[in-house]
């Protein structure tokens, strides 16, 4: 029997399943059909400060008919603060087995973050967030993630928060800083009972050539937005698992509420393998709606009864321990290229990659490939890619371009073989990095 | 002469996840509404896309039983393909048929059911399933899910219908129909073979001992020409039996006449070439454009150098010492504008064509003999209101056998078969 409701910081939700704060949780209508469908839970579009939103406050980076990611100038909810509140009340008295959470912003200002406190307390909501991340439009009031980028603003606010209230409190962390564990050790010491992340990278999204207009063109003109769809996931993961490993998160238990790129179910798992105990989705739902949640809940289950796990304790944070300081890679793990003439298709990709951006360790070898690929005449078809494994330094570039499924194969060496290959180091990084003396030669923090 | 293979290879995993990754997964699109059993098509293409290969298949199963004969048979292009939006860009439509069949050939290969169909028959109501074709087999899973006991007598050896005996096994390899039939039984559904009505039993020992019948008896084989002769003649289904299930019973023949142009029509021819290799053609006694054969299955027969004389009606058949030499014809108007054969007028030039072996598709009798059951028929076919029941009470009916208007297909005799299954349970609550 697969179980997937979890608690989060003492928050219960069917499922791990949560959509994000913006514009698919800005309205009860909108988180009612959301809880229909199927969705876990909800964390309410930031309500607070008033603001004025503009109009094209959307572009995307896509590649012919794909969007790999969404930029978006669109800033907290625009609706009245008290028509919030009513609804978060509504669907909170609709929707008792569901996670809703209310992401709040408000200026730095002591008591106006307390007087948004309490009324959000009031209204029954499960949890708050702590939008310290807005990356456009709010920073330049002092807020967003102004505060966010800050550690000691970060622990201020967050203290200030705490003072007030006993719900579940969710600090939301920006990836627009240089070190997130500072920000994220600052939010628990003011009192966060969990974290989320990340939310939108500052980005432009494109140029017009044309009009020499930056998008989104907003009559003209443009600003910074926030990035976020499937393209920021690397970077959301990588965030992800380096809050996750910190010391102080694992031995306060903080939870992790993940989100990033997450569009299929798949996506999910990854963070949670990764330390996240919920995951969050916004771009995915702006670009499908919420029906995804039926396939997200049936590749996780399936995939959970494949693995034998039987609920998400079972898993989260699995993966974690293969993550080590990069001192402590072995040099000595080696592996080298090796081509499938019978799978070629004698793109020669691999071999240009090779020779201009890597080792140019890929010869085209004149001689009869297995089967000439074009009836016409030419050299052209009887050339094919060969790897001069003695200069292989098994980067994996060539497999990454190859177009043809396992026509590339990075095969491990056997330590023995290793003799072969004069320059190979056989000490790690660390043993490298120390001089005799124990003085450590290269600087490689944890 | 060996078995066919079938022609149509699978997609690899790479490739479906390609494929499945064009899908723009429309909402409300217009694939769904083209197949006649609703499968949710977006859905499962993404559940491929992401991996979720059961998920898939959960999907597909859940709105057609028999989703691994479908997306091998359909005729797509005039129903779910034909139909997806990427046409109106000038683009290929996604090949919903290869995915569907690329997630069904996937769950089998796991061989489990869904956790879900763990299925509690309640044993209050039962009923009885005459045939098991696609329509009965699809009438019994939907059943025996809704937790209704169903039974099914097949009258041939093998359960399964046209789909084990005469779709070729370059389309429907007899191994997708029997594994089918497989998970129709592990439903918990008996199936009765060599058990045939009106011989073995009768309709009213079902009315008495069951409470409520379903007829999915299909239909008969091809009706006579009414020209001399014609006991030469091999049943276009007798030959596609034949061929897919002994070969080596055929007789060896260089020249194979197939007279119609139909889809079982063609489907000969295509067997056939590959039997005969050389010497297969085809006589029609209409137009080209006046086939009802699925375009696609024109093309393919027209892809195949088959010979077609159109306009050529077969008046009889030329016998020399007890064995079939060839086919007297007389050849047809071609500016005729008079719409039925009979009236056509005949151009008096007559033709003598060679042919060792003559197979005749002309169609399908349609059940006439049930009106001894006492079974109302319309215009031959057995005659059903919306719930599919028949005149007579407890006897509902399904598939082919009641198609008077539409496709002859199995995509559509498993819809019949599982909304006689909805109305039959909510015949019974």
């Amino acid at each position: 029997m697969i179980e997937l409701s979890i608690e989060f910081a003492g928050i219960r939700s069917i499922n791990p399943f949560w959509l994000a704060s913006g514009p698919p949780t800005n309205s009860a209508a909108q988180l009612n059909a959301a809880f229909e469908a199927g969705f876990g839970g909800a964390v309410w579009k930031t309500i607070g400060t008033a603001v004025e939103n503009v109009s094209n406050r959307y572009s995307s980076y896509k590649k012919w008919d794909r969007i790999l990611g969404l930029n978006n100038l669109e800033l907290i909810s625009d609706r009245p603060l008290e028509l919030n509140l009513k609804e978060i009340q509504e669907i909170k008295k609709r929707w008792p087995d569901r996670a809703v959470i209310v992401s709040i912003m408000e200026e730095y200002d002591r008591e106006k973050w307390e007087e948004l406190v309490k009324k959000v307390e009031a209204s029954g909501a499960d949890g708050i967030e702590l939008n310290f991340g807005c990356p456009h439009g709010m920073p330049e009031r002092g807020t967003g993630s102004k505060i966010g980028q800050d550690p000691i603003l970060c622990r201020e606010v967050t203290s200030w928060v705490k003072r007030v209230t006993r719900l579940p409190l969710i600090v939301k962390l920006t990836p627009n800083v240089t070190d997130i564990t500072q920000t994220a050790k600052a939010a628990i010491e003011g009192g966060a009972t969990a974290l989320s992340l990340i939310n939108t990278i500052q980005s432009i999204s494109g140029v017009d050539l044309d009009t020499f207009e930056v998008l989104p063109s907003i009559g003209g003109k443009s600003s910074y937005g926030g990035y976020s769809g499937e393209a920021i996931k690397p970077i959301a993961l990588s965030l992800t698992a380096k809050v996750a490993s910190m010391e102080m998160v694992q031995e306060k238990q903080v939870p992790i509420s993940a989100m990033g790129g997450i569009s299929t179910w798949r996506d999910s798992v990854e963070f949670l393998l990764l330390g996240a105990s919920s995951v969050q989705l916004c771009s995915a739902v702006m670009l499908n709606g919420f029906r995804i949640i039926e396939d997200l809940l049936s590749g996780l289950k399936h995939w959970m009864e494949a693995k034998g796990f039987s609920s998400i304790a079972d898993f989260r944070g699995k993966s974690l321990s293969h993550i080590v300081p990069f001192h402590q890679l072995e040099p000595t793990f080696k592996q080298i290229a090796q081509i499938d003439p019978q799978k070629c298709i004698h793109c020669f990709l691999c071999y240009i990659v090779c020779r201009d951006a890597a080792h140019h360790c890929i010869d085209l070898t004149d001689g009869k490939a297995l089967y000439p690929v074009i009836p016409s005449s030419g050299k052209h078809e009887w050339m094919f890619p060969k790897v001069r494994p003695e200069d292989c330094v098994g980067c994996s570039l060539c497999q990454h371009v190859c177009p043809v499924d396992s026509c590339i194969e990075m095969i491990t060496m056997e330590a023995q073989k290793l003799e072969l290959r004069p320059g190979i180091q056989k000490k790690s990084w660390e043993a490298i990095g120390k001089r005799a003396t124990g003085e450590v030669l290269y600087g490689c923090s944890d | 002469m060996e078995f066919l293979k079938e022609s149509l290879p699978p997609l690899s995993l790479s490739e479906a996840i390609g494929e499945a990754s064009r899908c723009l997964y429309c909402w409300n699109p217009p694939c769904v509404t083209a197949c006649p059993t609703g499968i949710e098509i977006p859905k499962f293409v993404k559940r491929i896309e992401t991996g979720d290969f059961r998920g898939a298949a959960e999907v597909i199963l859940k709105a057609n039983f028999l989703g691994g004969t479908c997306g091998r048979v359909c005729p797509v292009e005039e129903l779910c393909e034909g139909a997806c939006v990427l046409t109106k860009l000038k683009k290929p439509s996604v090949s919903i048929g290869r995915l569907q069949r690329f997630a069904i050939d996937h769950f089998w290969a796991k061989q489990k059911l869904p956790s879900q169909w763990h299925i509690q028959i309640q044993k209050k109501k039962k009923v009885a399933i005459v045939g098991s074709g696609p329509a009965g087999l699809s009438c019994a899973a939907t059943l025996a899910q809704l937790g209704i006991e169903a039974v099914i007598f097949e009258k041939n050896r093998l359960p399964g219908g046209l789909s084990t005996y005469v779709i070729p096994s370059f389309r429907e390899p007899i191994e997708v129909s029997l594994k089918e039939v497989e998970e129709v039984k592990k439903l918990g559904v008996p199936i009765h073979t060599e058990k045939e009505l009106g011989k073995d039993f009768s309709l009213e020992e079902l009315r008495t001992a069951y409470d409520a019948v379903f007829l999915a008896i299909g239909l008969g084989k091809s009706p006579q020409l009414q020209i001399p002769g014609e006991a030469y003649f091999l049943d276009s289904l007798e030959f596609l039996s034949r061929a897919k299930l002994e070969p080596w019973s055929l007789p060896n023949a260089n020249n194979i006449v197939i007279i119609g142009l139909g889809n079982t029509a063609i489907d000969c021819a295509l067997v056939a070439k590959k039997i005969a290799r050389e010497k297969v053609s085809i006589l029609y006694r209409k137009r080209l454009e006046e086939s009802r054969a699925y375009p696609k299955e024109i093309e393919k027969v027209l892809k195949e150098a088959v010979p077609i004389q159109f306009l050529t009606m077969v008046k009889e058949a030329v016998v020399k010492e007890n064995k079939l030499v060839g086919l007297k014809c007389q050849r047809l108007n071609p500016h005729s504008i008079l719409d039925s054969v009979e009236k056509k007028e005949q151009t008096g030039i007559e033709v003598f064509l060679p042919a060792e072996l003559v197979i005749r598709a002309s169609g399908q009798q349609k059940p006439l003999w049930i009106t001894t059951m006492a079974i109302e028929l319309d215009n031959g076919f057995i005659k059903v209101n919306e719930k599919y029941e028949t005149s007579l009470p407890k006897v509902y009916a399904g598939g082919d056998c009641i198609r008077k208007k539409g496709m002859f297909s199995t995509v559509h005799a498993v819809e019949d078969g599982k909304k006689a299954a909805f109305s039959l349970a909510a015949s019974f609550s």
